[in-house]
């Protein structure tokens, strides 16, 4: 079997400041290979200043780790386009491109395409690569099948990568959930997000787990988890393996990866408590579906 | 808005579905040998129910190779229920199937998609200036 | 500014001419477009029909081939875009960057739009689809208020379309997968969002239940008004508080600000709607057409009138509107 990496996505949530960095100490001791840092979901979020995510980034880089600066999804107003061309020269550091307009300031150099990016083809990943992409992730929803026919038309050189575990970041909106919840408003929001270390759990009527919402990102409420086809997906060409960082579960996840790729038995990974799994998209159907062992 | 006749309210409901059924379905086949009708392929061998609340009266049908015939045995896959007034404006196209839905004086039960094909038949076919005229009401 | 009507089929497409339009966007039938909705859609002689009669009226036809191209089928999608050429569309409206880049070298003269589905929000995203493929116009997506859209229009020559009017994409188009997390299908994948296929409508005396692929998106009491079962607009439980989480099912409405959107230089006004009724299409034109004619002949007289918004509101979505991310309080 080819071996993987294994990367830690950008936390999606808003959690204090010294969780993050207590996190980001056990990341450094994990076997984990690679390490996106950086808020990507709300601008208002300021546990973390610019600062803090630099020598969180340094302190990774001096522990071996590729680090990786994700820039924000979704981009709503001048001031988030000043943050984000401030982000795009940092030249210390490998960006990954959140949206395009990410994409046209790092073009001629090296980027990682991130998945909200929307490359379901050939064609696509080809422009991508023109532009100076060494990496793509690979958009949720795609199938094995087709991600099979999206490696085979790959241009040379370009690395792929697929989230395989944890919550999926699913929609954005400039509306914000959370502070819509709690009857705040976005410019008021009294940074509730930071109560909800996993998002806030939304079911239907009928009390069945569906979405989850965090700020102005809707999640899946599923944890996704494809920790079992890491080996095929080694073996269709994948080069990196994407954890995405919950309140619990997360190392064990990236524990169980390595395992995987060091040829032993892998542990079952527990998802934060009440939330349940699902793999659905993996098997051509809806992603909420979990085929095989619940 | 139109009211139908206070006998036909009273007796609509007591009239078992077949009888209706047969008419309305010469009717429909009548409309579609005139080329009134024109059905796409989405439509054959399904099969259909309307309900007419106000009448309290039920019509069953089919489209086949041969074209509409009452549907005699058989579950219907797909039946609209609205008030008289109602089937009479879609039918004139002077009705907006969703608004009559979201304002749920249009009922859709069993398959939605069939349901939607329907809708948007009727939506993109033009009436002839006959029927816009019979069914007007004012 | 432009009126850009939707068209489902050939009817609505006459309809909307009829009412006024300037420009008509319309699909194929097939997974190409964002709304390919069953028995929808236009073949290709509807399309020839219906391109001779915009153009015999000055009017334009826009071809939406908005989805993603799925892996390996690359060419269903260049077909579409060469099949648009040879119809004579006026533009074509485009999402994905690999086909911008085939319709940018197969046909240099096609005229090309970013869709909402690229979801370009602000000037680098659109300035790099101008830069590399020429884009002439972009479809900003339902996120920004007024305010950034005129920031917007200063910094770049590329024509900005907005959405004056239909159902609210509560979501940053073009990165939505709640349908397909719920049904498998998407905007992105098929061009479609919550499916007919997977709603199926359940009542129990006057209780309407509304549920997709099973899961139930909304339920109505005696009386209520229901609305399509588009998931972000269904009401769910967060913290035992059951309420509308993500959006009410309401229309986007920006006939109040259209003064405002002429003087800052939006060159397209659009109106949703493919999914719907050519007598949807009529009146909706229709009293945009009346609106904007006035927002230009006396910007500072302009008052929307009542009648207006009552006729637009009996075709809204849950006969609600707002004026969406237009209005930082809406966020």
């Amino acid at each position: 079997m080819n071996a993987y990496k294994i990367s830690l996505g950008a936390p999606l949530y808003y959690w204090p400041r010294q969780t993050v960095f207590d996190f980001y100490a056990q990341v450094a001791a994990s076997p984990a290979d690679v390490v996106y840092l950086g808020e990507t979901v709300c601008s208002r979020r300021h546990e973390l200043r610019n600062a803090d995510w630099l020598e969180l980034a340094g302190m990774l880089h001096a522990a071996g780790k590729e680090v990786i600066l994700s820039t924000q999804t979704l981009i709503e107003s001048q001031s988030e386009v000043s943050t984000l061309r401030r982000l795009c020269e940092r030249t210390d550091y490998m960006l990954e491109a959140g949206d395009l307009g990410a994409a046209r300031l790092l073009q001629g150099r090296p980027f990682v395409a991130g998945m909200h990016l929307n490359a379901y083809h050939g064609d696509t990943l080809n422009w991508l690569q023109a532009l100076g992409a060494r990496r793509f992730v690979a958009p949720l929803e795609m199938n094995r099948e087709d991600l099979e026919q999206l490696l085979d038309d790959r241009p040379e050189g370009l690395e792929s990568e697929v989230m395989v575990w944890g919550r999926m970041p699913l929609a954005f909106s400039s509306r914000c959930f959370t502070a819509r919840h709690y009857r705040l408003d976005k410019d008021h929001c009294e940074f509730r997000c930071i109560e909800h270390p996993d998002g806030l759990s939304m079911r239907t009527r009928e009390d069945a787990e569906f979405l989850a919402i965090n700020g102005i990102q809707t999640q899946s409420s599923h944890c996704l988890d494809l920790i079992a086809q890491a080996p095929e997906l080694a073996a269709l060409g994948v080069e990196v393996l994407r954890v995405s960082p919950q309140s619990s579960g997360t190392l064990e996840a990236v524990a169980a990866l390595h395992a995987l790729r060091s040829g032993d038995a892998r542990a079952e990974v527990q998802p934060p408590a009440g939330i349940p799994r699902c793999n659905g998209y993996w098997y051509g159907r809806p992603g909420i579906d979990m085929i095989g062992n619940p | 808005m139109m009211k139908p006749p206070a006998l036909l309210r009273r007796i609509g409901p007591h009239i078992p579905t077949p009888l209706p059924s047969l008419p309305f379905a010469l009717g429909l086949e009548l409309a579609r040998h005139r080329k009134w009708l024109q059905p796409p392929d989405e439509l054959l061998d399904r099969r259909f129910a309307l309900h007419v609340t106000d009448l309290g009266l039920r019509v069953r049908f089919t489209y086949t190779a041969q074209g509409f015939r009452p549907l005699l045995g058989g579950k219907e896959e797909l039946e609209l229920s609205a008030g008289t007034a109602d089937f009479l404006a879609l039918l004139r196209g002077t009705a907006d199937a969703d608004t009559l839905f979201f304002q749920r004086k249009l009922g859709i039960r069993g398959d939605t998609e069939l349901g939607l094909i329907v809708k948007n038949w009727l939506d993109a076919s033009e009436r002839p200036a006959w029927l816009q005229r019979l069914v007007a009401q004012d | 500014m432009e009126l850009v009507a939707p068209a489902g089929s050939l009817a609505a497409l006459k309809a909307a001419l009829k009412s006024g339009a300037d420009a008509v966007y319309l699909g194929l039938k097939n997974a190409t477009n964002a709304r390919n909705f069953a028995g929808l859609n236009f073949s290709e002689a509807d399309i020839r029909a219906g391109v001779e009669l915009a153009h015999s009226q000055n009017k334009k036809v826009l071809f939406a081939i908005n989805t993603f191209p799925q892996a390996g089928r690359s060419a269903e999608w260049r077909a579409a875009v060469d099949a648009a050429a040879t119809l004579g569309a006026d533009a074509v409206i485009l999402a994905d960057p690999g086909l911008l880049a085939y319709a940018r070298d197969r046909h240099p003269e096609l005229r090309l739009h970013l869709s909402v589905q690229g979801s370009a929000t602000h000037v680098d995203a659109i300035e790099l689809m101008r830069e590399q493929f020429n884009i002439q116009r972009a479809v900003l997506p339902r996120v920004l208020t007024i305010t950034e859209i005129e920031k917007l229009i200063r910094q770049t020559t590329v024509e900005i379309e907005v959405f004056g009017f239909g159902s609210l994409c509560v979501m940053a188009e073009g990165r939505c997968l709640l349908s397909s997390f719920a049904t498998g299908d998407s905007p992105n994948n098929k061009g479609v969002c919550s499916p007919a296929h997977a709603v199926r409508w359940e009542e129990r005396g006057e209780i309407m239940d509304a549920r997709l692929n099973g899961i139930l998106i909304d339920r109505y009491a005696a009386g209520e008004s229901a609305s399509y079962p588009t998931l972000c607009k269904g009401r769910f439980d967060v913290e035992g508080d059951i309420d509308y989480v993500l959006e009410e099912p309401t229309s986007l409405n920006a006939v109040p600000m259209l003064p405002r959107l002429v003087e800052m230089g939006v060159a397209a006004l659009k109106v949703e709607g493919r999914q719907r009724s050519p007598r949807y299409v009529e009146e909706v034109i229709k009293v945009l057409r009346t609106a904007l004619d006035a927002a230009e002949a006396n910007p500072q007289r302009y008052t929307a009138k009542p009648e207006w918004l009552g006729a637009l509101a009996r075709h809204a979505e849950g006969t609600q509107v707002t004026q969406g991310a237009l209005e930082r309080s809406w966020k």
